[in-house]
């Protein structure tokens, strides 16, 4: 039997050169006898004497502890049961040669260091929620004074001294001090100090605020919701006697039942006399165009359109935009993720390659109308994204009249259709689109139609020689579409109809 | 006579405490060492104390104001109400949050109003506090701010770049049940100022891509969440979940909050005044959980409800397992991770650790009880290598085994 005597209870330093020989001869730990500090005789006293077996090879193996099982140390020093020291090391002593030795759900020890850094964890966390601070006075310093609080807390196990950093991120800028029965931390603005147990009588007894927090306690219980387990697991009955709040548990549960029976029996009042003068006229607000003249009331009037279900899910119309004598329109087939949010058409990743596309066609797509057959977003929420989803021939239909509107108002010479879906609803054409890309249709209104892909249909194809020549031909066709607007021969459907 | 700040601070809590969220986790970590202020986040939040109602007290969650301009039904601060009133200023605001703080009583603020004058002056204001705290008193604590939809979208950007998080409220599942209970608000609004907030989020995060130091401000490093009241109207929870899965998708939230509604004072008359459905609320959370973390789909969970409604009596995962036995026994020694965390009785970590587990050995019954800590549910569902549930599974009165015993009615 051999003792060793700790002088602090917790200190990680002293701990670690106390164990080391021990771990380096290998010395079983039924063999070690712990204790702190001096005085107390115990049964063991006069065994002192008594030598250890060393190991008979006498050699000395090396002693390996990661950084990780330090710092686990380090905390379960921290626990109150004196059988600490025991688990530690013996848990370490097996870690000298069996790197898995902690998660050995078979080794005591182990166990017990587990239960007991868990236990510690606990017991910080409580502390960290638990300590409540107050204000015993000010302190002149070069600029504003500094207000010094104090509090009493009663930890579980010594971990004054490892939730101290903790207090000193958070209240850096005030001094205070901690009063535990295992010790004092003190903060002064720039070093940490730590100082002997003190008696609970030191600290101070009230503070100011306390009754504006316990007046903000007892408002924010929702009388009708009592659940008392619920609150008693998080906030056990024995930190209630340092808790300024929970004095009024008590009567607030007294009360409950009756404030609740309350707002249910009571009659209904009228309503408050000014109400209506205060009240915001929202039917004003809601008034749509009586009728519609121009293109930003058809774009206003769409706006709340709830022709079809799509609206509910998406977050906003995506009308068109662009000059209102744009001589080409662009139409796509919906917004996506982007324009959902943004409330404008092709501005994502699609819009993107439109973009470029425009660029190398020699088009500007300020000059251009860009719009989309159907002016709501359809998805299928897919966890946190949207997944794109084509409309339905009834969407589209539904749909229609709003981009009827945009051409009426628009005129534009030449409308190039991205993709099946535009070209369905310019046109009613419901073949495939490789059967007319390259030629012109003709709608009834006699505007030029000039079906092409649409660019999202560009991205999804993967990068080579496939995409390459289809984005070529994609801007093949925006070329050709500006020629057409620039031909002398196509006069505007105005005139066209006039000559008809 | 002037109210006192104790008197207007019961008044003004009183009316905040509808509000369900209370969490101030999840944000980015800061503390003061460098700027020698107050505060700190470090990640994990911390709940200060608990109500008697079992509700963590986080944050300091009060209204600016109770006064307010509209005249939604649910709402206890509508205009119409008799309620008594109060406002702090900003200074009162800011004191408090500090005073409080200091003390260790709260980790943060959760400011809220009612809407006075306009949207864009309410707003103006609790801005004005979040920069007072942050730039004026050197706060570095939890900030939320109940965003106001109608603002000025340049306020809500400078709110995000002083808060932790932001949140807006879409109140109701539906936007016909919005417009009838809240006319003067508009689920337009609401969902166009959530994709704002969504666009500042992305935009202000730093571009993986782009090799430079430059770090753009954090916006709302918490995210953005939003509140349903469950019970003021007649949606169906279908209705509610379905509009929470479009909005989970649409504007990333972090959260939806489903908070029961309850009793308030001087209530009107046309909202059922009974208290509040806390089970269906439970009931949501958990199908709201099988949606976002369980691989379920909203259609999965409704298909057999014919009302739209969660049992009551047990909870979603079971109630889908009882009405699909087909797909069961789930051989916990082969069965891929969907399908054991469909189990029910099975939570997400007992099956991360089941699959641990089976690496080393071929696990039994024992073994599933060990790791589970309960096999109460989950042995009617899964087979092992010495444990098949038999007819067990097949038994007509399974469902009767894990719902509540029936409860004498009471006569009158």
């Amino acid at each position: 039997m051999k003792r060793i005597t700790l002088s602090h209870e917790t200190d990680l330093t002293l701990w670690r050169e106390s164990v080391r020989p021990f771990l380096a001869a290998r010395v079983r730990s039924g063999s070690l006898l712990w204790r702190v500090g001096e005085a107390r005789t115990d049964l063991f006293s006069d065994m002192a004497a008594v030598p250890i077996k060393t190991p008979k090879s006498n050699a000395e193996y090396p002693v390996r502890i990661s950084k990780s099982h330090l710092s686990l140390c380090e905390r379960v020093l921290c626990h109150r049961d004196p059988a600490r020291f025991h688990h530690l090391y013996a848990l370490m002593l097996r870690l000298q040669t069996d790197p898995l030795a902690l998660d050995d759900p078979l080794f005591t020890s182990a166990n017990w260091v587990r239960d007991a850094d868990r236990a510690i964890g606990r017991d910080r966390h409580k502390m960290h929620a638990f300590v409540r601070f107050k204000k015993v006075g000010e302190r002149e310093t070069v600029g504003e004074p500094r207000e010094i609080f104090c509090a009493w807390f009663e930890p579980d196990h010594r971990i004054v001294e490892l939730t101290a950093a903790f207090f000193a991120r958070r209240f850096t800028g005030m001094d205070w001090s901690i009063l535990t029965p295992y010790g004092c931390s003190h903060w002064d603005g720039s070093d940490l100090k730590f100082s002997p147990p003190v008696e609970k009588s030191e600290a101070p007894t009230s503070d100011t605020t306390e009754a504006a927090w316990t007046t903000y306690y007892s408002s924010i219980f929702n009388p009708s919701r009592v659940k008392i387990g619920a609150m008693m697991s998080e906030m056990p009955k024995k930190y209630w006697k340092n808790l300024p709040e929970a004095k009024v548990i008590p009567q607030l549960l007294q009360q409950a039942e009756l404030r609740q029976s309350g707002f249910m029996s009571r009659p209904e009042t009228k309503p408050h006399l000014l109400t209506d003068k205060i009240k915001p006229d929202v039917y004003a607000r809601q008034e749509l165009p009586a009728k519609i003249r121009s293109l930003a009331d058809a774009a206003s009037a769409a706006a709340r359109c709830t022709n079809c279900s799509l609206h509910s899910c998406a977050t906003q119309t995506v009308f068109g935009e662009g000059p209102v004598d744009a001589r080409l329109m662009l139409v796509g087939e919906q917004p996506g993720d982007t324009e959902d949010l943004r409330g404008r058409p092709f501005v994502g990743p699609a819009g993107n390659l439109l973009n470029q596309a425009l660029t190398e066609a020699g088009l500007a797509r300020d000059d251009l109308y860009v719009t989309n057959a159907v002016k709501h977003f359809k998805f299928v929420p897919r966890g946190k994204s949207r997944i794109h989803k084509s409309p339905s021939t009834y969407e589209i239909q539904q749909c229609g009249p709003w981009l009827d509107l945009e051409r009426q108002f628009v005129k534009p010479v030449v409308i190039l259709a991205l993709g099946k879906t535009a070209l369905r609803s310019l046109s009613g054409y419901t073949g495939t689109l490789k059967a007319v890309r390259g030629t012109i249709v003709r709608s009834k209104s006699g505007e030029i139609i000039l079906p092409t892909v649409h660019p999202s249909y560009l991205l999804r194809l993967r990068e080579g020689p496939t995409r390459d020549s289809e984005y070529r031909s994609f801007v093949d066709d925006l070329t050709r579409a500006k020629a057409l607007i620039a031909s002398e021969a196509i006069a505007p459907f105005e005139d066209i109809s006039k000559a008809g | 006579m002037a109210k006192t700040l104790i008197d207007r601070l019961s008044i003004l809590a009183d009316a905040a405490k509808y509000d369900a969220s209370c969490a101030s986790s999840s944000t980015t970590r800061k503390n003061s060492l460098s700027s020698g202020g107050i505060g700190s986040t470090e990640g994990m939040g911390i709940c200060h104390s608990y109500a008697p109602d079992g509700r963590c007290i986080s944050l300091l969650k009060i209204l600016m104001t109770n006064f307010c301009i509209y005249d939604c039904r649910y709402c206890v601060n509508r205009v119409s109400s008799n309620v008594e009133r109060a406002r702090f200023s900003v200074d009162e605001v800011v004191k408090l949050t500090l005073d409080f703080y200091k003390r260790n009583y709260i980790e943060g603020l959760f400011l809220s109003s009612g809407i006075i004058r306009s949207s864009d002056y309410t707003m103006e204001q609790m801005v004005e506090i979040a920069r007072k705290l942050r730039e004026d008193h050197k706060f570095k604590g939890y900030i939320h701010l109940k965003t106001i939809p109608e603002a000025d979208p340049l306020l809500i950007k400078q709110a995000g770049l002083l808060s932790d998080r932001l949140s807006i409220n879409i109140e109701l599942p539906t936007e016909a049940a919005l417009q009838s209970y809240a006319p003067e608000k508009s689920t337009l609004t609401i969902k166009t100022a959530m994709a704002g907030v969504r666009q500042s989020i992305e935009d202000h995060r730093p571009d993986k891509k782009e090799r430079s130091n430059h770090r753009p401000p954090k916006f709302s490093p918490a995210g953005q969440s939003t509140q349903m009241i469950v019970g003021a109207d007649a949606s169906t929870d279908a209705d509610i979940m379905t509009s929470s899965t479009s909005l989970y998708s649409s504007y990333k939230l972090k959260r939806v909050y489903y908070s029961a509604f309850s009793p308030i004072q001087d209530a009107s008359k046309d909202l059922p005044l009974v208290k509040p459905p806390l089970m269906r609320e439970h009931r949501l959370y958990q199908a709201d959980w099988l949606l976002r973390f369980y691989g379920f789909e909203t259609s999965e969970i409704f298909e057999d409800r014919k009302n739209g409604m969660l049992d009551l009596d047990i909870d979603p995962k079971l109630s889908w397992a009882l009405t699909h036995r087909a797909g069961f026994p789930v051989d916990v020694n082969r069965a891929t991770k969907e399908q054991l965390v469909r189990v029910p009785g099975l939570g997400l970590k007992s099956v991360e650790r089941i699959l641990r587990a089976r690496r080393q050995t071929r696990l039994r019954l024992a073994d599933v009880k060990t790791i589970a800590r309960s096999i109460k549910i989950s042995k009617a569902f899964i087979e092992t290598s010495d444990w098949t549930p038999g007819s067990l599974l097949d038994s007509p009165s399974l469902r009767q085994a894990f719902a509540p015993a029936p409860e004498q009615l009471l006569l009158l």
